[in-house]
């Protein structure tokens, strides 16, 4: 097949048979579930834009391993271009759904494996890269989204995995047969788990001797026995079972995250690609992460690029548009945005190849790149709530506008400039609301401040490559102290 | 012995994790005495080093005609991450690999 239609995504994932709670209930149909459809609908957009020939160039990559035409996200990067064309893929994306299309971390998850358990296999003598080939090669085929599950509940942050109080705040095995092995524990904050076909578990901390058994790395089935999901509620998202279409913000569009619950899932040794080899979980971290704090370089530019429109919008329809400040406001909405893809395609150009073939960012760029994240999108956010107005947490709802006694009342009170229609200035300042304060700002605040590692876990990493001790020989050197 | 030429092709330097220009005068003591010759940035040796101080690996660009060589891009060689300190050594030993 190699390249799914809109359509078979959708009907593939109808085949799924998912166990999901969703606020106290499981959930028969995921697909069509008000609260999670919108999610839904964001992937599809992956698989649509891949069919359409004006989006070909960033949506579609050639395979290395079978030479056809597949989806970006099913890729290996092959060159510093291709690195570059994924956070552009990311931006039109973003740009496409204002939400996060969570089809990423998949992505990232399989450029990590490939190099970590390529080096893996030089170094011990296992065989963990040929076993990811031959997933790699059906993900390719079936078109896969795929959940890349890193982050475990963690529990007493101060404690290393085997220290914890209870053994399952992170995924470990517990036990090993001839046929495969047996885990158990958690994955938190999954991004996209209900519209996955298949989960990547990778460790989520650089391990010692002692936790060797959650250095733990697979691949599994969405739907295998024993994983149970637990939805994750997001700011507002109960106006999504309203039946409207503006309080909403977004109604085609969203993202998930969803606890991923690992009660005794059985693994074949075929799907299994770290098991026990500690050493290596903090290469596979490290390389997942870097790969994953470029992403925000490209998504949360694309979202950026949407608030920034409304934002003007928001100034055209109160006719506010041509006041100094607003102009000049807009413009440092556009220079943060813009400096966050500066970073993205920064991190990109000066990727590297890696020793199993494909390429890697550059990590101190890709650090720099998500430390910004942290920031820059909280103050665009800031930035449009100052030009948007107190209305865009005040207005009345939609119901009101429609109710045939007071809509007139609300029509003329929330009119802007005489030729924009009240309805259109609600649109504008609810998708503002929407990406600052509702369903989306858990994609563009929170996460860009969480997602990818906390701000502390880059600046260890911004310490780590930035090259301090060679600073300081230039420094010397300038002025005039003798070199060692 | 003719034959053992050895080019040193390096990236341009602008920030480098790796003393590029001590790491190649090291190689140049211990591949002189035994006897090869060492050129810096021209391709026409028999066996090419790319030395590059980072990650990003400039001095690889160079590499137009695929000859023998063996590349390094700050602590790695051939793309696998080595310590600081063996660095010289593993260099050396992939161009008698290929030479001896
Ligand atoms: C919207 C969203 C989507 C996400 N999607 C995914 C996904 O798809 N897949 C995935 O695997 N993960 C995902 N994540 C998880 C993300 O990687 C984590 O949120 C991140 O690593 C931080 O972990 P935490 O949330 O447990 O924060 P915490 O660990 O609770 O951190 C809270 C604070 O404590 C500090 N802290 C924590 N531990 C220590 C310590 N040992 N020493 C000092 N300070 C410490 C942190 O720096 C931070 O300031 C997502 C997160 C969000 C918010
Ligand atoms: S947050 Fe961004 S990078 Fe991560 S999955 Fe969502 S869209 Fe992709």
């Amino acid at each position: 097949m190699s390249l799914k239609t809109a359509q078979q995504y959708e009907e593939s994932l109808r085949k799924l048979n998912l166990k999901v709670y969703l606020q106290g209930e499981l959930v028969k149909n995921c697909v069509d579930h008000p609260i999670i459809r919108p999610s839904m609908n964001s992937v599809k957009m992956t698989y649509e834009l891949a069919q359409d020939p004006q989006y070909a160039d960033l949506m579609t990559a050639t395979s290395h391993l079978t030479g056809k035409k597949i989806n970006r996200f099913c890729h290996l990067h092959q060159s510093t271009e291709d690195l570059v064309k994924k956070v552009k893929m990311q931006r039109l994306l973003g740009q496409k759904t204002a939400a996060c299309f969570q089809r990423c971390v998949g992505m990232d998850a399989i450029n990590a494996v490939d190099s970590v358990t390529f080096e893996m296999d030089k170094k011990l003598g296992t065989t963990y890269h040929d076993r990811f080939t031959k997933f790699l090669l059906q993900m390719q085929e079936e078109d896969w989204t795929v959940d890349g599950a890193m982050t475990d509940p963690k529990g007493d942050r101060s404690l290393s995995p085997s220290k914890q109080i209870d053994p399952d705040l992170y995924v470990h095995v517990v036990e090993k047969r001839e046929d495969g092995i047996v885990v158990c524990g958690a994955k938190a904050h999954q991004t996209g788990a209900l519209n996955s076909h298949m989960i990547l578990v990778m460790p989520t901390i650089a391990m010692v001797k002692e936790d060797a058994d959650y250095a733990v790395s697979f691949v599994a089935p969405a739907d295998a026995e024993g994983i149970l999901y637990i939805y994750g509620r997001q700011s507002c998202d109960t106006r999504k079972l309203e039946g409207g279409d503006i309080d909403v913000g977004n109604k085609q569009f969203g993202g998930h995250e969803a606890l991923m619950v690992f009660d005794h899932v059985f693994i074949p040794w075929e799907n299994v690609l770290m098991c026990g080899e500690y050493e290596f979980s903090g290469a596979l971290v490290e390389r997942f992460a870097g790969y994953h704090r470029q992403s925000y370089g490209g998504c949360k530019v694309g979202v950026g690029d949407v608030l920034i429109g409304a934002t003007a919008l928001a100034a055209d329809y109160n006719g506010a548009a041509k006041a100094s400040h607003v102009k000049d406001k807009l413009i440092e909405m556009m220079h943060l945005n813009e400096t966050l893809y500066a970073c993205g395609i920064a991190c990109s150009a000066e990727g590297y190849k890696t020793a199993s073939g494909n390429y890697m960012i550059d990590l101190l760029l890709a650090n720099v790149c998500k430390q910004n994240v942290t920031r820059f999108p909280y103050e665009i956010a800031r930035l449009a709530e100052d030009v948007a107005g107190g209305l865009m947490v005040t207005m009345p709802s939609e119901k009101d506008l429609l109710n045939p006694e007071i809509g007139k009342v609300v029509e003329k009170y929330f009119r802007g400039i005489g030729a924009i229609p009240t309805e259109h200035r609600m649109r504008i300042l609810r998708l503002i609301e929407n990406i600052t304060l509702g369903t989306a700002a858990v994609g563009y605040r929170t996460e860009s401040m969480h997602g990818a590692g906390s701000p502390q876990a880059q600046r260890i990493m911004i310490a780590r490559q930035g090259n301090l001790e060679q600073k300081k020989e230039l420094a010397k050197v300038i002025a005039g102290i003798p070199q060692k | 012995m003719e034959n053992r030429r050895i080019s040193i092709v390096f990236c341009g330097g602008c920030n480098p994790r790796i003393d590029r220009g001590n790491v190649a005068l090291q190689i140049q003591a211990i591949l002189v005495a035994r006897g090869y010759q060492i050129g810096y940035n021209s391709l026409d040796g028999d066996f090419v080093i790319y030395m590059s101080g980072c990650t990003v690996n400039c001095a690889l660009k160079y590499n137009l005609n695929n000859q023998p060589s063996v590349v390094v891009a700050a602590t790695s060689v051939d793309a696998v991450a080595i310590d600081e300190g063996e660095l010289v050594s593993e260099i050396v030993m992939k161009v008698r690999d290929y030479f001896e």
